[in-house]
Formats: C-alpha cells, structure tokens, sequence
C-alpha cells in the first residue's frame, strides 16, 4: 500500500469511523425512551471512541510498507444516572409510580449526528482530492 | 564560463543521484527486468483491481455486509489503474508510430 492507495485507505478509515457514530446515534435515539424489559436491563447510552494511527505507522506507510493508517472507532457503553420518569399507569412502574429510561439525551444524538454527516462529507471530500491528484497526474504529457 | 564551471560543479551529483535512482528502481523491482514484464505484471494488477471491484459491486447487490465507500472507492481504485494503463499504451504506440515514420 502505497501512494494514492494510502490518501483512499485513511479516508476509508474515517468514512467507517462517522458511519459507526451514525449508527450509534441512531440506537441511542431508539432506545431513548426503552424501559428495563423482562430479563434485559436498562438500555446503556453507547458511544464511539476514535483512536488514531500513530505517527509511525503513517511514516511507515508513506515509505510505502505495509502499514495500518487512519482512525479506529469501537463502541463503548457508558453508564449514567437513569432517568425516572413519573407514569404511575406503566406496566413497570414502582411503588411511587416511577418508571426508569436511559439517560440518552436526544440534543446531543442529534448534534452527533449533524457531525456524522458533516465529518463523513469531509473524508469524501479528501478522498476526491486524492482521487483528482491520481487523475492529473495521469494527464502529466498531455497536449 | 561561470555557467560551464556550475554545470560541471552539479555534473557528477546529478550522474550519482541517477544511479542512485536506478539502484532503487533495481532493489524496489527485482524480478521485472523488462519492460515487458512490468507491463504483463501491470495488466494481471490492473485485472485484480477490477476483479475486486466487481466482486465488491456484486456483494452490495446481494446485501452482504459491506461498506458502500469501501465500494466505491474499489472501484475507483480500479478505474485509476486502468487508466494509468492506458496512458502507457498510449504513450508506447506513439513511440512506435514516431519511430515507423522516421525516415530511413
């Protein structure tokens, strides 16, 4: 891997990255109203943690060796305080009449994903500059 | 003269550093000696390269698990490097038209 391959490898990478927030975003809306169900616990907020390559790695592969470029994401639970909600006709409630929904903020998810999309249509932007860089340097000797 | 004397000053480090190029075109390519076999090793790349790109078309289309801009950036790939092989056919049948009409 090396030359323009590694310009697509790395905005490949991040295009992944924004995609797994999307999707997390995604879930955390869905949920954000679940109770504790029978046998499943209350539904964990997620949220997506990116890492970077290290600066050798990119050396390595700018030097054109097999090397892994770009960002990691995983996916992690994060615990929070739950929200008790007062709905004293729900199935779940207890004896005050309160029930429990996940501590998902719906403004957050929503900014995360603006930011999603926003950040996806940068790495498409950057692998489209790679992509033009590839295609004028195909045109060096042209009339 | 003080142009003759700067060109002979960058002579033998321009020659050097051509050798050095050279050497790492040698290191970085053993086995293709030949243009012809670079050539033939660039078509079989370029035929993976387009292999991939349909495989990858193909797995979308029946709904694997796979990425879209991992698709379409394969195909680009592909797209790239079949285009870089037709600038070097375009620029060897030029070669050989340039030479058949040179004058004998």
């Amino acid at each position: 891997m090396s030359g323009y391959l590694t310009s697509f490898e790395i905005s490949a990478s991040g295009m992944t990255a924004e995609r797994m927030r999307l999707d997390v975003a995604s879930m955390n809306l869905a949920n954000a109203t679940t109770v504790r169900g029978s046998g499943v616990g209350l539904y964990r907020p997620l949220q997506v943690v990116t890492e970077p390559a290290s600066l050798a790695s990119f050396e390595r592969a700018m030097a054109g060796e097999e090397s892994r470029v770009g960002v990691t994401a995983r996916v992690i639970a994060v615990d929070g305080e739950p929200r008790r909600v007062h709905e004293p006709n729900h199935p779940l409630a207890d004896a005050n009449g309160f029930i429990e929904q996940p501590n998902v903020n719906p403004v957050v998810e929503m900014t995360q994903i603006m930011l999603a999309v926003r950040a996806y249509e940068a790495n498409v932007k950057a692998l489209n500059a790679a992509r033009t860089m590839a295609q004028r340097a195909l045109q060096i000797g042209e009339a | 003269m003080m142009a003759i004397e700067a060109l002979q000053a960058i002579g033998p480090t321009a020659a050097a550093s051509v050798d050095r190029a050279a050497m790492a075109a040698d290191r970085a390519q053993p086995a293709a000696s030949s243009f012809a076999d670079w050539l033939g090793a660039e078509v079989d790349n370029v035929d993976e390269r387009i292999r991939a790109a349909d495989g990858a078309v193909r797995q979308l289309a029946l709904g694997e698990n796979v990425e879209l801009h991992r698709v379409m950036m394969t195909i680009e790939q592909a797209r790239i490097s079949f285009e870089l092989l037709v600038q070097v056919r375009n620029k060897v049948v030029e070669a050989y038209q340039e030479v058949m009409r040179m004058q004998v």
